[in-house]
Order: C-alpha cells, then sequence, then structure tokens
C-alpha cells in the first residue's frame, strides 16, 4: 500500500468514525438549532427597521455585528468539535489498543498521522464553510446584507479551525484524550481573551497590554485568523466610520491579516504538525 | 428496551457467558438484532477464513526470534565498520533532531523569536489600511480642499456652520429654496435640525517647490508641472448651503436632506481643468482632499460627491428630470442620491437604502 493511499485511507476512515460516533449527527443538529435561531433573531431585526424602530442602513449595521458574533458561535462549535474528535482518534486508539493492531501493519505512523489529520481537516473546514455560508444567506434572506469578502472570511474560519485541530493532534500524542480537548478549547479561549486584552490596549494606548495580543496571535493563530475572517464580513468603512474608541471591540475588525502572517500561520501548521509527528513515531504504543 | 450496542452483539459471538440474561433475550426476539449477529458472524467467518494458516504448518516462532535478535547487531556493527563514517554521523544527527525533545526545544526556539519579532513590530500581523470614513454632515456642503501643502491659500469666509430656528431663517440666511421633505423612510420620524453654512472663498496660488517637498516627504518626485502652471490662481468658491437632519432612534444622523450652491472654481491663466488634473495626478494627495477636489468644475457642472469613489457604489438615475448620481456604501448601510438643478446641488442621504433616498428625493417639493 502506498503511503498516500494510507493517507486517504486513514482520512476516510476518521470521518466514518466521526460519523459513527454521532459528532457528524450532533453538529448538525447545533447548527441546524443556531440557524434557526438566527433566522428568528435576524427577521426580528428586520421586524424593528420595517416597524420604524431602525432605519435600514442601522438594521444593516447590527446585522453586520450579529452576524460576526453568530459566525464566533460557529467557530466556537468548530473548535470544540475537531479538537474533543481529535483526542479520541489517537490517544485513545493508544490506550484501547487499537493502534497496536494498526500500526503492526507495513505502514508509517506518521502516514496514520497524516491521514487522521486530513481527515479531521476535511471535517472542521467542511462544516465551518457550510454552516457559515448558510448563516450568510440567512442573513441575506433576512436583513438584505451580503458581507463584503465572505470566501476569503469563510477561508479565515477554516484556517483558523486547521490551526486548533494541528494543536489537538499534537496534544492527543503526549496526554489523555479528555486532557487534550481541554487543552486545546482552554488555550483557543485564553487566546481569545488575550486578543482582546490586547485590543483594549491599543485603543487605550498602552503598548505593553497591546502587545499581549500582538505575541499570543503569534503563539496561537487562532485569534488573528478570526480576525481577519471578521474583517471579511464586515465593511471596513464602517468601522471606520464608528472611530477609534471601537478599536478594542471583539466583534469589531479594521484589517485583514498580512500576507506575512498568513505564511507564518502555514509554517506554524506545519511546525506543530511535524512536532505531533517526531512524538507519535517515537510514542511508545 | 434499548437494542444492545455492537460491542455487546459481538461479545454474544466470542464471548457469550459475558453477555447479560436481559441482553441475550432482546436479541433472540429482535430481528434486527440478529441480522446485526449475522453480519457479524459473516464477517467473522470470512477474517477466519483469511488469516487461516495451512493445516500442519508447524511455525517455530522462538527460531525466527533468535534469527531476528542476531541479525539486528550484526547489521549495525558493520553499519559501524564501514568506511562512510560521515554518514553514520549524519545519520545520528539527524536521529537526534527527530527526538521529540529536541523538536520540541527547536517549535519553542521559533515560536519565542516569532512573538519577540511581532511584539517589536518587525512583523505586521494585519495590515495597516488608511480608510477614510463615510460621513454624512452638514459641514460637506461647503466644504473646500485642503491644498496647502500645494501652493498658499487664502481662505475668506469661514464657512460657519450652525443651527437656525426653522426653514424660513435657513432660507433667508442662504437665500435658497430650502428643500420640503414630504414622505419620510422608516426608522427616521420627528422634526428635523435646521443647518446653514455661508459661503467659503478661497485663492490657491500653486506653487511648484511646495508641491516638490510634499512629494519628496512621500518619497516620490514631483512629475514636471504643465507650462505657466506655477504661480497660477485659482479661485474656489462653495457654498452657501442649508441642511436638514434628522436624528435616529439611537441618535446618529439618520437622514440629511442638503441643498448648496455647487462648488466652482475660477482661474486666471491656465484653465482650472488642468490645475485640477495635475493636482490630482500628484503624489501621497489624501483620498478626502482628491474627492472634494474632483468636484469643483468651471462652470459648477459637476456633481459635488464627498465620498471617496472607491469605497462607494455609484449608479445614476433620474430626479427632478435632471440626471442624479446615486451612491451606496458597499455594505448598503449608507446612500445619498445628489443632483444639479441649474447651478444649485441638492443632496439626499441616510442610512437607508437607495431606493428609499430616491423615493425622498423625487417626493421633495
Amino acid at each position: 500500500m502506498t503511503t498516500a493511499r494510507t493517507v486517504l485511507t486513514m482520512a476516510a476512515l476518521t470521518l466514518r468514525e466521526a460519523s459513527r460516533r454521532r459528532v457528524l449527527l450532533a453538529v448538525a443538529v447545533l447548527t441546524l438549532a443556531l440557524l434557526g435561531l438566527s433566522w428568528w433573531g435576524f427577521s426580528r431585526l428586520a421586524a424593528e427597521s420595517d416597524s420604524g424602530g431602525l432605519t435600514s442602513g442601522e438594521a444593516r449595521l447590527a446585522a453586520s455585528v450579529v452576524l460576526n458574533i453568530v459566525m464566533f458561535g460557529f467557530s466556537l462549535i468548530a473548535a470544540l468539535g475537531t479538537a474533543f474528535l481529535a483526542g479520541p482518534t489517537l490517544s485513545g486508539e493508544t490506550e484501547s489498543g487499537i493502534s497496536l493492531a494498526v500500526l503492526a501493519r507495513p505502514i508509517r505512523r506518521s502516514a496514520v498521522l497524516l491521514g487522521k489529520w486530513l481527515g479531521l481537516v476535511v471535517f472542521g473546514t467542511g462544516f465551518v464553510v457550510l454552516a457559515g455560508l448558510a448563516q450568510c444567506l440567512v442573513v441575506w434572506a433576512t436583513v438584505d446584507y451580503w458581507p463584503p469578502q465572505p470566501a476569503a472570511a469563510l477561508a479565515l474560519l477554516a484556517a483558523q479551525t486547521i490551526v486548533l485541530l494541528t494543536l489537538a493532534v499534537l496534544l492527543s500524542t503526549v496526554v489523555s484524550p479528555m486532557a487534550s480537548g481541554v487543552v486545546a478549547v482552554g488555550l483557543f479561549g485564553a487566546t481569545w481573551v488575550a486578543g482582546v486584552v490586547g485590543g483594549i490596549g491599543a485603543a487605550l494606548g498602552n503598548d505593553g497590554v497591546a502587545r499581549v495580543g500582538v505575541v499570543s496571535r503569534m503563539l496561537l493563530p487562532t485569534d488573528g485568523l478570526w480576525r481577519g475572517a471578521m474583517h471579511g464580513f464586515q465593511d471596513s468603512t464602517l468601522v471606520a466610520g464608528l472611530g477609534s474608541g471601537f478599536d478594542g471591540h471583539p466583534f469589531l475588525s479594521q484589517a485583514p491579516p498580512t500576507i506575512t502572517y498568513l505564511v507564518w500561520v502555514a509554517v506554524w501548521v506545519a511546525m506543530v504538525w511535524g512536532l505531533a509527528a517526531a512524538s507519535f513515531v517515537r510514542k511508545d504504543l | 428496551m434499548r437494542h444492545p450496542t455492537e460491542g455487546v452483539l459481538r461479545r454474544l459471538l466470542d464471548e457469550p457467558a459475558g453477555v447479560a440474561d436481559s441482553d441475550r433475550a432482546h436479541v433472540a426476539g429482535c430481528p434486527q438484532c440478529l441480522r446485526g449477529l449475522a453480519a457479524m458472524r459473516d464477517d467473522a467467518a470470512l477474517v477466519d477464513a483469511a488469516l487461516a494458516t495451512e493445516e500442519g504448518a508447524d511455525v517455530d516462532v522462538a527460531a525466527a526470534w533468535q534469527r531476528l535478535t542476531a541479525a539486528a547487531p550484526a547489521t549495525g556493527q558493520g553499519r559501524a565498520a564501514s568506511p562512510g563514517a560521515d554518514r553514520f554521523r549524519a545519520d545520528r544527527i539527524r536521529a537526534m533532531l527527530r527526538r521529540p525533545a529536541v523538536a520540541a526545544l527547536a517549535v519553542v526556539l521559533v515560536l519565542s523569536g516569532a512573538g519577540a519579532a511581532a511584539a517589536n513590530d518587525w512583523l505586521q500581523i494585519f495590515r495597516t489600511e488608511q480608510i477614510a470614513p463615510v460621513s454624512l454632515s452638514a459641514a460637506d456642503l461647503n466644504a473646500l480642499p485642503d491644498l496647502e501643502a500645494y501652493g498658499d491659500v487664502v481662505v475668506s469666509g469661514d464657512g460657519d456652520v450652525h443651527e437656525v430656528r426653522n426653514a424660513d431663517v435657513a432660507a433667508a440666511r442662504t437665500g435658497l429654496e430650502v428643500p420640503e421633505v414630504t414622505t419620510l423612510a422608516g426608522g427616521v420620524s420627528g422634526e428635523p435640525v435646521y443647518q446653514v453654512g455661508s459661503q467659503v472663498r478661497a485663492t490657491f496660488t500653486f506653487s511648484a517647490e511646495r508641491a516638490a517637498r510634499a512629494a519628496a516627504e512621500e518619497g516620490e518626485t514631483l512629475p514636471p508641472p504643465p507650462p505657466g502652471l506655477d504661480g497660477s490662481q485659482v479661485r474656489l468658491v462653495a457654498g452657501p448651503g442649508v441642511a436638514q437632519v434628522w436624528a435616529s432612534a439611537a441618535g446618529a444622523p439618520a437622514l440629511v436632506v442638503g441643498r448648496a450652491v455647487a462648488p466652482e472654481a475660477f482661474s486666471s491663466g491656465v484653465p482650472f481643468a488642468t490645475v485640477r488634473d495635475y493636482l490630482l495626478s500628484l503624489p501621497g494627495l489624501p483620498d478626502d482632499v482628491a474627492a472634494q477636489l474632483r468636484a469643483f468644475t468651471a462652470d459648477g457642472s459637476t456633481l459635488p460627491l464627498p465620498v471617496p469613489a472607491d469605497e462607494v457604489i455609484t449608479s445614476s438615475a433620474q430626479v427632478a428630470e435632471q440626471p442624479a448620481t446615486v451612491l451606496a456604501t458597499r455594505d448598503k448601510t449608507l446612500a445619498a442620491v445628489v443632483w444639479v438643478d441649474d447651478g444649485v446641488v441638492t443632496a439626499v442621504a441616510g442610512s437607508l437604502d437607495t431606493d428609499e433616498v430616491l423615493s425622498i428625493a423625487r417626493d421633495l417639493r
């Protein structure tokens, strides 16, 4: 069996496992619930505009902010889903002894790891893109608001999911399934909070506090990518009009990420995956 | 009762004694579980057949293990004794690099370096974009472009935008007929605030030396000015103007209906269009100044659009039998319609749809 075929087989098996463990079903139900709830919320916003409480422009402005909040919800579901899926798929199989049976075959451990990672990438990015697109359509149908760069924004959200699941895969090669999920999601939340703190520092002109956000975005790029995605969901002229007092707002973003930062994200993913492979190859099963 | 899990069904085949009586009773009477059990039995038979060794084949595991352990050190020694000592060293270094602890240390070093680079602003995370906010204000009606960087500007009249009591006072102060709004859009209600601005005049004398300095600050060289431009004068006149501003329930300006004498430019010597086009070609001209400058014509015929052209979507329409320009921000949160009738420019703008501003504009009296 060639390495490429091993990788694809493992990816397909990871997806089948996700479906067998009812993860796909749970995520689909959660997403539909969130989409339904947001449909209701956005239609109330439109009704408020029709009844004269808001002008149509103000309703769209509110919709763009609420859209970011709902998208944050989706990115959280994707983060939790992939982090807790990555844990059992590696360390769970090592604990239960399944790995012993699988890895006795003439296949490389790194190919197995890459296959599982690829399966998780397909699951995570597929979810983010489909759910995000559905959410954009809900907002368009109810409030007539369409984000300025939906494709770039969804791609950045997908990249955020890839970053987090790569971290979860690395953790699952060294700690127990549950611990790897908890640590990955905990770090995701901590980076987001550090980003908000950094934003407040930037708004207040305090360089030391602003640096907290900058450094955290380099160490774990989820927050940097999330802020870049928000920029794609919102018109920057609108955010610029709100003034500098809104710089630290957790659901407003003024600027897209630089190419250098996106290259760093790719390097980060490659580096962390490489570390996961080094750890998994030497792991005592 | 719920169906037993796949694991319980499999145990019925492998270890029947380990299955609870209740599960066993359920499976015996449940067609679905019996089907699952039959499928598992077929699978087990298939795997048994695939893994079965030939009858009588005696595998001596102990002897095979001995052969393997004897072969492994021999290979290692052979390698050490080989003349390629450099290759052996390279292999050892590669093996060391593959150690998780060394790899982790390398990752930590790279992360620390990248964090330090970002903290010292050597690596930008976000692109810094200078985005001019699209605003709605009465002050736009008689605004002049800030051309101080390119020559001498002498301003007479400060525009003085201030609030007045009602439409009659506004008409008396500006000499303009104040447009009467008959229909309002959803979310806009109550009485408007009237603001007036007086005429602003500015005389601009182009200085090639100052323009060259401004260009040098941007790190670029000044394109050669057209002959006769250095020292030539342009008089820019804007206003007077009147604006009615409605606030939304949230307090932000929701609708602005403004009327002003169209901005006009008079030049001595070089035609104004030449001066304007040259200024617009200069490096480092801010977007908002460029947008204001484009509004000025020698005959007051083009539309003043005090917004950067690349931030808005423009289209055309007919209002009061005049061609009108319709503007909307890309996210459709702000829209405006502007038209000129007999040297007087009228604008309707707000946090509204283009359809809503057009409907208000067409119903003006």
